[in-house]
Parts: C-alpha cells; sequence; structure tokens
C-alpha cells in the first residue's frame, strides 16, 4: 500500500503543479496576442517583433504540460463503444494493454524528444527575430510533455497492477 | 501488404479502446521505422507542427468557448432571442434556434454549445411541458451550429489540415448556417402548431430594452472577432485571442458570473480540452507523413480515379464514408483521419477545398446527433436525464432536416461559395 500512497502523493502534486503553470501561461499568451494587436494600430513603433513567436512558446508549452493530467485522468479520445460490450476481465487485461502501448510510445517520443533538443543545442538554433530564442527550450516542451505522460502511464499501470494483485488476494 | 498489416493494426487497437493519439502515433511510428526514416525526425515535426501561427488559435478559441459556458453570455442571449420570438407557440424552442445561432458567432465548439443552451433551457422547457424528446433534440440539433457558423474549430482544424483559407471558411459557413437555422425554426413552428405547445407569454416593454441592453455586451464580442477578421483589421490567430480576452473581461467583470479566482482553473481548463485536440492533430500528422511518403494517399487517388468517379459521384460516396465514421469516431478524430487521404482526390476532381471543408463539417454535424458515438446526445442525456432512447427519437426529425440540408450544400457549392467569393474574389 506504500508505493500507491507514494503514487498518489506524488499525482497530486503532479495536478497542482501543472494547473498553476498551464494557467500563467495561457494568460500570458492571452495578454501577448491581444497586447500586439491593439499596439500595431496604436503605437507601431513600440511592437516588438517577437509577440507572435512567443505566444507560440507559450501555448505550445501550456498545451504538453496538460497531456501528464490527460492521461491520468483518462481524458484522451478513444473508441470505447467495443470495450464495454466486454466481460469486466477483458475490459481490465486491455485497459493494461493500453497502458502499455501508451508507455511504449511516449518512451519513443521522449527519446526522439531529447535528441531533438540535444540538436538544437548542439546547432545553436535560435530563432528569426531579435529575441534570437534559443530553440531548445521549445522543443523541450515535446520530452517534457510525453515524458510525463509516460510517468503517469506507469504510475496508472502500478496502481492497476497492485490493484488486481489485492483483489485477487482477498478474493 | 504493409498497408493492409497497418489498416487491420488500426481497427485492432480503435476496437481495444487505445486513445485515438495513440493509434496513429503508433502507426506512424512503425510506419517511419518500416521505411528507416530515424524518429528523431518525428519528435522534430511534432515541435514544428506546434510552431505554428494558426494552431494557436484553436485553444484561444476554446478558453473563449469555457469562458462563455460558465459566463452569464448564455443567459442574456436567451433574454434577446426571446425578445424577438418568445410570443410564438413553441417559443421556447425558436428562442433556443435563435440564441444559439448568436451564441455559435462566438463559439466554435458544438459541445460547449449544447451545453450552456441545454442547462439554461432544457429545465424551462421541462417547467411548461415541453415534450422531453422535443426539448432535448431542438437543444442538441441547435448545438450543432457551433462547428458550422464562424468561427468554428473544426473549420479551422480542416484549414491546418488541406491549407485552405481560415477567412475563406468561416465565411463559407455562414449560409448554410443561417438556411440550418431557418429550415430548424420552420420545423419548430409546424411542430408546435400540431402539437399546440404553449403560447409564452408578452414581455413588457420596459422588460424588452432590459433584454436588449443586457445583451450588448455579449453580441460585441462576435462583432469585434469575426468583423476584425473579415475587415483584415486581425489574423485568425489574433481574432482568437482578442475572443478570449473579451470572453473573459465579459463573464468575470459585466455579467459577474466567473469568480476572479476561478480564472486560473477556467484558463488550465480550456488549454487541457485543447491538448486533447493537439495531440490527435501532431499524431494524425505524422501519420498523414507516411502515408504521403508510402504513396497511400496517390494509390487511393488513382484507384477513385481508375473507377471514373465524377466530382458529384465521389463527393456521395465521400458524405457516406464520413456518416459512417462519424458514428463510431468523435468529430476532430473524423477530420483528421479522412481528410488527409482525400485531399488529393478533391484536387484531381477539381472540387474547391473551401466547398468540401463545408461538406465535411456538416457531415461532422450529422456525427454529433448520430449513436452509437454522438457527443451531443450524451451531453443532452446528462443534462436532462432522460433515457438515450428518447434523446434519439428528439434529434431523429432534426437529423433528416441536416441530410437534406447536406445533399443541398453538397450538390449546390455556391452556397457556401457565394459569400467567400464576394468577399475575396475566387
Amino acid at each position: 500500500m506504500n508505493i500507491l500512497n507514494f503514487v498518489y502523493r506524488v499525482s497530486n502534486v503532479l495536478k497542482c503543479v501543472e494547473k498553476f503553470l498551464i494557467g500563467i501561461m495561457a494568460i500570458m499568451a492571452i495578454i501577448l496576442i491581444v497586447g500586439e494587436t491593439v499596439l500595431r494600430y496604436l503605437a507601431p513603433a513600440y511592437l516588438p517583433d517577437w509577440g507572435a513567436e512567443v505566444t507560440v512558446y507559450l501555448v505550445g508549452w501550456a498545451t504538453m504540460l496538460s497531456l501528464p493530467s490527460l492521461a491520468a485522468q483518462d481524458k484522451h479520445v478513444r473508441a470505447d463503444l467495443v470495450v464495454d460490450l466486454f466481460s469486466r476481465r477483458m475490459r481490465k487485461v486491455l485497459e493494461i494493454l493500453v497502458l502499455l502501448v501508451g508507455i511504449v510510445f511516449c518512451a519513443i517520443i521522449l527519446k526522439a524528444g531529447i535528441d531533438v533538443v540535444q540538436f538544437g543545442l548542439r546547432f545553436g538554433e535560435i530563432s528569426d527575430s531579435s529575441l534570437s530564442f534559443p530553440m531548445w527550450i521549445f522543443y523541450l516542451a515535446v520530452p517534457f510533455g510525453y515524458g510525463f505522460s509516460l510517468l503517469r502511464y506507469v504510475m496508472l499501470l502500478i496502481t492497476r497492477l497492485s490493484e488486481s494483485r489485492s483483489s485477487s488476494l482477498t478474493s | 501488404m504493409i498497408i493492409w498489416l497497418m489498416l487491420a493494426l488500426f481497427f485492432v487497437m480503435l476496437l481495444a479502446g487505445v486513445p485515438i493519439y495513440l493509434v496513429l502515433g503508433s502507426l506512424a511510428v512503425i510506419g517511419w521505422l518500416v521505411d528507416g526514416v530515424p524518429l528523431i525526425s518525428l519528435a522534430q515535426q511534432f515541435a514544428n507542427e506546434m510552431n505554428s501561427q494558426t494552431l494557436v488559435a484553436v485553444p484561444l478559441f476554446v478558453i473563449a468557448a469555457t469562458f462563455m459556458e460558465r459566463g452569464g453570455i448564455t443567459r442574456a442571449l436567451i433574454n434577446f432571442a426571446s425578445t424577438i420570438a418568445g410570443r410564438n407557440r413553441g417559443g421556447l424552442a425558436i428562442v433556443c434556434v435563435i440564441a444559439t445561432t448568436f451564441f455559435a458567432a462566438i463559439c466554435g465548439s458544438s459541445v460547449a454549445t449544447a451545453m450552456a443552451m441545454g442547462t439554461a433551457l432544457i429545465p424551462t422547457m421541462a417547467s411548461r411541458k415541453y415534450p422531453a424528446s422535443f426539448s432535448v433534440g431542438t437543444v442538441g440539433a441547435a448545438g450543432t451550429l457551433g462547428i458550422l457558423i464562424p468561427p468554428s474549430l473544426p473549420l479551422l482544424i480542416y484549414g491546418l489540415i488541406a491549407e485552405a483559407s481560415v477567412p475563406r471558411l468561416f465565411l463559407a459557413g455562414v449560409i448554410p448556417g443561417l438556411l440550418q437555422g431557418a429550415l430548424f425554426v420552420a420545423y419548430i413552428i409546424w411542430y408546435s402548431r400540431k402539437n399546440k405547445l404553449p403560447l409564452e407569454d408578452d414581455m413588457s416593454w420596459a422588460e424588452v430594452m432590459k433584454c436588449c441592453r443586457d445583451a450588448v455586451p455579449a453580441l460585441f464580442i462576435p462583432l469585434v472577432v469575426l468583423g476584425g477578421i473579415y475587415t483584415g483589421f486581425v489574423t485568425v490567430s489574433e481574432a482568437a485571442g482578442v475572443a478570449a480576452f473579451a470572453a473573459i473581461i465579459v463573464s468575470v467583470f459585466v455579467y459577474r458570473e466567473v469568480p476572479l479566482r476561478d480564472i486560473p482553473d477556467v484558463l488550465s481548463e480550456g488549454i487541457r480540452q485543447t491538448a486533447v485536440i493537439i495531440v490527435i492533430i501532431l499524431s494524425a500528422l505524422a501519420f498523414g507523413h507516411w502515408l504521403t511518403s508510402a504513396g497511400v494517399t496517390r494509390s487511393i487517388a488513382t484507384m477513385v480515379t481508375e473507377w471514373g468517379l465524377n466530382a458529384w459521384q465521389f463527393l456521395l460516396l465521400a458524405n457516406a464514408i464520413m456518416f459512417v465514421l462519424g458514428m463510431f469516431l468523435e468529430v476532430i478524430s473524423v477530420i483528421l483521419i479522412f481528410v488527409p487521404l482525400v485531399l488529393p482526390i478533391i484536387g484531381h476532381l477539381g472540387i474547391d477545398p473551401v466547398h468540401f471543408g463545408l461538406v465535411v463539417v456538416l457531415n461532422m454535424e450529422l456525427a454529433l446527433l448520430t449513436p452509437p458515438v454522438g457527443l451531443n446526445l450524451f451531453i443532452l442525456k446528462n443534462i436532462s436525464g432522460e433515457r438515450m432512447a428518447t434523446v434519439i427519437r428528439g434529434t431523429l426529425p432534426f437529423v433528416l432536416i441536416l441530410m437534406f440540408l447536406l445533399l443541398i450544400v453538397t450538390f449546390v457549392p455556391q452556397i457556401s461559395l457565394w459569400l467567400p467569393e464576394l468577399a475575396y474574389g475566387r
């Protein structure tokens, strides 16, 4: 049970941090895009050339930060029509298979994403604007989102396996 | 051979309940590995697709919709619509269609529209003794206007996939949207007279003035957003930002139905709803990339050409396939799976991509109302507490009307193309 408690505690902390960061990034993106639109007509001399670019980075990061909680709460879109027709036992088996598919896919994207970040760092890739934003920071969102989703899928797998072991011991 | 294996794997994973982003993503990984392409390019493609100005508009429109759903905008629009049509027999149902048309001009999501209108109107319709199936049917069907009348999330995503002009697509939805609203109102009037639904009370002049005054901030949002896009003052993503900003201001400070402390929660909910769509887009684009590089889309185009299908025969076939897909899959998934496959064909047959976009979205409206996976059906069932059979029975007449509209829009392209061609030329 200790491991389950630990998993729940980690999960709650991650949820709070994610929600806070996503809210901050979203509001910054909205303010930036509206501010840029207003400046373009009222004070074009003060219009920075990096507003739209930073909005994309903020929205991209906020989106990737949302992925882990979507995995944890099983909010991803799926066709569960046929699954609902199966027996409870079969549904549990399928649920574990789905988690395994999630783990493998997220692990692949995590590895490939880290390679992209390293590539960006090695070649010092920067954006075209006056901000000269280091692109590896934006690329990092991909391994971050899929990496933490991987962590959530592993935590879910541990929970499911522990639950089925304890239920089989009880019966 | 690999294509048939992929197809089999696609259906096995889909039916086993694997999330769609994982189904398409896993197939993309397999395809890229088989072709010997290093997987670093896959992650690079994910990052590059996210680095898009148009994609930014998706979460911002969803954030706007989330605030509108929770704020007092819905109530203000319903009261305003009551001043126009509230006194007729079955007036509440007509009010529902009119208010939804206005709401759809602010909000690009059908689910948010149906949820907002259903929560506000279904209890009132029940208290006025409207038949339950008719009430839920009206709200569910009117809710689909959310994705036809601009701004529209599915049209935006179609624009991304088909590389079609989003302002043109948005403008193309206006006439079919108004036509749909008019057809629904005509059916409601006929049904209300036939079943002697109650006549609604008259409003005093002071009440009418108050309702109109209260609706001004809500009606101001589509004016700024759509007016901004069509006059060229703002880009689509800037319009989405302005819509989100205006929705926050109106919900929090004007109608005061979203407390200040709830803003981070609503914002993060909006982004989470979008992330569900964006991961599917990323996986679908990666899979689509493999489909093209492996020559699958070219093979399908060649096959259709060999069948000797002309444009209208192809459109009929496409409608049938999308109708079946829409019964089993969620709206955005259908667009992301089906559209990349047929894009080369529509180009080859000389079908305007803007016209095809409207055909796709009308099919998606049907998908929202057709069992077993019609999202609006589930929302209405949850709000009303009615049985699914009652909800389906109520939406059936509207589904038939939508099918009729789909046929008209499919075979008379001018209905969707006239307005964008008038505004932007051919």
